[in-house]
């Protein structure tokens, strides 16, 4: 079965954000899933915490898979 | 042979008039229960490998005795389980299938009736017109992006999706219309596709049914530079603010004091 990732909100602010130690690493693992076709999903609890800070229609979404937040989730 | 290692499936019912047994049966009758009993031997998880389990075809009206079966734990206890009316929901889904097929048969028809039992000829469990055995509801509604290959798109009557899943998975038919296909299902047949839906998904056994499809959604992800740079731009202002992420997002989970 192929890889894939799924995005966390930690990840996403040291991508977002050149100001954070881990920023170009964030950025190349970025690269590197696009580059390898890997499926990177996003989530909506991730999409909640994230937007607090900042509009996630910032974040490059079209190469993001969504995933709802559904009542499976929560138990 | 250990006592658990063998068991017995009858099915009981009239044909003109006649009670059925080894030498009257009708083919699909004897089709439907030796396909039952493989199936729920096997439950979800291949428990028991049939092309291994030796059967005998008894009288009394028609049974199965399948022998091998000592090292088929779930099987074991789902049919301890099946001691209680209210165990569907404990067992495998697959033998739940079956019993539950079992149960609808038997209410339609008075004469049919089906038993397990053990080597002892202890009863593990039967069902008749009066059974009662009960599922709690746990389909709940969803909504899903699903990713994989359409395999068949459209139909006379029902026009619907057909998706082989990444993993390998097919799913049931993902309900559509005949407007909508007509004007976006084009040119989508053995490629991938992104589809968003509804459904209802089983808490238990994470099935899913009732599928609707909302939309085909666009998906071809590919890095842009200038996007990438007016993002960074963005969110270090936005984020300037927060000096340790780590402690930011503790502090939002409620997991520091």
């Amino acid at each position: 079965m192929k890889a894939s990732v799924l995005l966390d909100t930690s990840f996403l602010i040291s991508l977002v954000d050149r100001n954070r130690v881990n920023h170009q690493t964030a950025t190349q693992y970025y690269k590197l899933l696009l580059e390898q076709q890997l499926p990177i999903y996003f989530s909506a609890i991730v999409a909640a915490e994230f937007s607090i800070k900042q509009s996630i229609t910032d974040l490059p979404l079209k190469n993001f898979r969504s995933v709802p937040f559904n009542i499976p989730h929560s138990i | 042979m250990n006592s658990i290692d063998q068991l017995r499936f009858a099915i009981s019912d009239r044909i003109n008039d006649g009670e059925i047994s080894p030498s009257h049966i009708t083919l699909m009758l004897l089709g439907e229960f030796q396909k039952d009993v493989s199936d729920f031997l096997k439950g979800s998880n291949r428990d028991v490998d049939p092309s291994k389990v030796l059967v005998s075809i008894e009288e009394g009206s028609l049974a199965f005795v399948a022998t091998g079966l000592l090292a088929a734990s779930t099987l074991w206890a789902d049919l301890e389980h099946l001691k209680s009316a209210d165990s569907l929901n404990s067992i495998d889904s697959k033998r739940a299938i079956v019993v539950e097929r079992w149960q609808s048969l038997a209410q339609k028809n008075p004469h049919r009736r089906y038993s397990v039992v053990n080597q002892l000829s202890q009863i593990l469990f039967k069902v008749d017109s009066t059974s009662n055995f009960c599922k709690e509801d746990s389909w709940v509604q969803v909504e899903k992006y699903l990713h994989g290959i359409v395999f068949d798109i459209g139909g006379n009557t029902k026009a619907n999706v057909h998706i082989k899943l990444e993993n390998g998975e097919t799913l049931p038919p993902i309900a559509s219309t005949h407007d909508y296909l007509e004007k976006y299902g084009q040119d989508r047949l053995y490629r991938p596709a992104l589809l968003h839906v509804t459904a209802e998904e089983n808490l238990l056994t994470k099935e899913l049914r009732n599928l609707s499809l909302l939309a085909f959604e666009s998906h071809q992800p590919s890095y842009d530079d200038y996007e990438f740079n007016i993002m960074v731009e963005r969110g270090s202002k936005a984020w300037s603010e927060v000096i340790n992420s780590s402690a930011w997002l503790d502090d939002l989970r409620g997991s520091r004091a």
